[in-house]
């Protein structure tokens, strides 16, 4: 058998569990239990690592039970373990239809993952801003920055959780939310964001200008309400450190 | 350096002469990892120890592994960077696995290939690591110690040399792990690993996760006899003690590496 061949019909075996054709070339029963023992702990490690309010939520059985499952038909492919279980959340919304704050709480706890060891951007200085023309500003947000609509209280629960304090019940939320995660520094983060600073990120992320920004906030707001919105989202995302360039 | 010791190490104050990396913890984009391997950089050498590599995929290497790495290595400048002589995968598939090895020819030509690869592109001669292993092929035409000489020889890379690996795989091949050790060009042995195992149901488990145990105390002493004064690290994965557990273990190896010079003297 080619190298090649072997390698192949072994991976086979690791995925498939086994009982398949590798295990007739082998006479060394227990040296491929470890192996595939090794393969499926390890895999379930990380999803319980990376998802770790999830599996606080849901329990060991329901959230072990999903993780094998996902490990069942989603072989890794990357070099990097990291990269793993970032389709997790929509296993997690196949086997729990009935329950969208779990898909809700993997989308927040892999977007933190990834928050955290994202690309570096350091925030503009606010002392910079003198002399910037607003009408014409473009933004370029933190790389890290992403964006998800709620319909649930999955936000409070992962707080709760973060915390070690107990849960909230689950909660539909009267209008979905928008979600926003990012990483400050060093730190990843999220908050809620209201109807406007939605909009007002979105527009900048696609490429918006301020000046377009406002004449679009002001054909939905009127005039004083918009400038005055406008003003307080930009003051805000300063403070968060948002913002990494104005051209 | 695992990540409970990291606010130790950060300080600079940790009595050690270079400090170990996994390479791929630090293989992102930014954020927290990379800032404490700067600071931790700037107090120590460091060692890039990878597991991903996977030099004996009859695939070939990943051309953005290496580039990654590269990057990495560019930016802190480390004393050496090993992996392991295994494979993890193939093109669509990653086990995230160190896995075994049939010590043919073809895997000879295959892991030279890759070993000379990787070397070109990082521009430097890699460390490798002798695995443990858990099972053996009927394939095989040399022992492990014959394929990692041979290797030697055609690559020019180093070796890691793991000596808790060599006597998990001694105990569950049944080789003669004095026999492994004399076969081990001398001259390319650049680091030695220390660590622990488990007693699994029929075999030597390398877990990682335990004190160096006797057995492996007594072949580190053997290697230091033939090897000479190399660069040693204790090697835990998993159950992380505190540091001074490990520094205490530490002491021990520097004591044992320092009787054996004397012998050897």
């Amino acid at each position: 058998m080619s190298l090649a061949a072997l390698q192949q019909a072994m991976s086979g075996y690791l995925i498939n569990a086994p009982g398949n054709d590798f295990t007739a070339l082998m006479s060394d029963a227990p040296g491929l239990a470890v192996y595939h023992n090794n393969y499926r702990f390890q895999l379930l490690d990380c999803l319980r690592d990376t998802y770790e309010k999830c599996w606080a939520w849901l329990g060991d059985d329901v959230f072990d039970s999903a993780a094998n499952a996902h490990i069942d038909q989603h072989p890794p492919s990357s070099w990097t373990l990291d990269a793993y279980g970032h389709d997790f959340g929509q296993t997690l919304s196949a086997l729990h239809p009935d329950d969208p704050e779990v898909a809700e709480l993997a989308w927040i706890e892999w977007a933190m993952r990834r928050a955290f060891d994202g690309p570096d951007a350091a925030p503009i200085d606010p002392a910079s801003l003198a002399d910037v023309d607003w009408d014409r500003a473009h933004f370029d947000m933190t790389p890290t920055l992403k964006l998800a609509t709620m319909t649930t209280n999955a936000a409070a629960i992962w707080s709760a959780l973060a915390g070690e304090e107990n849960p909230p019940a689950i909660g539909i939320l009267a209008a979905p939310a928008t979600l926003c995660v990012w990483r400050h520094d060093l730190s990843p983060c999220f908050r809620t964001i209201d109807d406007v600073e939605a909009r007002m990120m979105r527009l900048a992320l696609d490429g918006v200008s301020f000046g377009n920004m406002c004449f679009l906030l002001t054909a939905e707001l009127g005039g004083d309400d918009a400038a005055t919105a406008a003003g307080a989202v930009l003051a805000q995302w300063l403070r968060d450190g948002m913002i990494t360039k104005l051209c | 350096m695992r990540p409970p010791h990291y606010p130790e190490f950060l300080t600079g104050e940790v009595p050690v002469d270079f400090v170990e990396v996994i390479s791929e913890n630090f293989m992102v984009a930014g954020g927290r990892p990379l800032r404490t391997l700067d600071t931790v950089r700037s107090h120590y050498p460091v060692a890039l120890h990878g597991v991903s590599m996977s030099i004996g995929s009859a695939d070939g290497l990943r051309d953005d592994y290496l580039t990654q790495l590269k990057g990495l290595a560019d930016r802190i400048d480390p004393l050496w960077v090993s992996d392991h002589l295994c494979w993890t995968g193939n093109a669509h598939f990653n086990s995230h696995d160190l896995l075994p090895l049939p010590y043919t020819s073809e895997a000879l030509d295959v892991v030279c290939a890759n070993i000379a690869h990787a070397q070109d592109v990082l521009g430097r001669a890699l460390l490798i690591e002798n695995p443990s292993s858990y099972l053996t092929f009927s394939d095989s035409e040399m022992t492990e110690w014959e394929f990692i000489a041979a290797m030697t020889a055609r690559t020019g890379c180093f070796l890691l040399l793991d000596i808790n690996n060599i006597y998990v795989s001694a105990q569950n091949h049944g080789f003669d792990a004095l026999a492994y050790l004399d076969g081990v060009p001398v001259d390319r042995v650049r680091q030695i690993h220390l660590a622990g195992h488990t007693q699994g149901d029929h075999l030597l488990i390398d877990t990682h996760d335990q004190p160096v145990p006797d057995p492996v105390w007594a072949l580190y002493d053997i290697a230091c006899a033939r090897f000479g004064p190399v660069a040693t690290m204790i090697e835990r994965d998993d159950n992380i003690p505190a540091l001074t557990e490990l520094l205490d273990e530490l002491a021990v190896a520097r004591q044992h590496a320092h009787t054996r010079d004397r012998v050897a003297a």
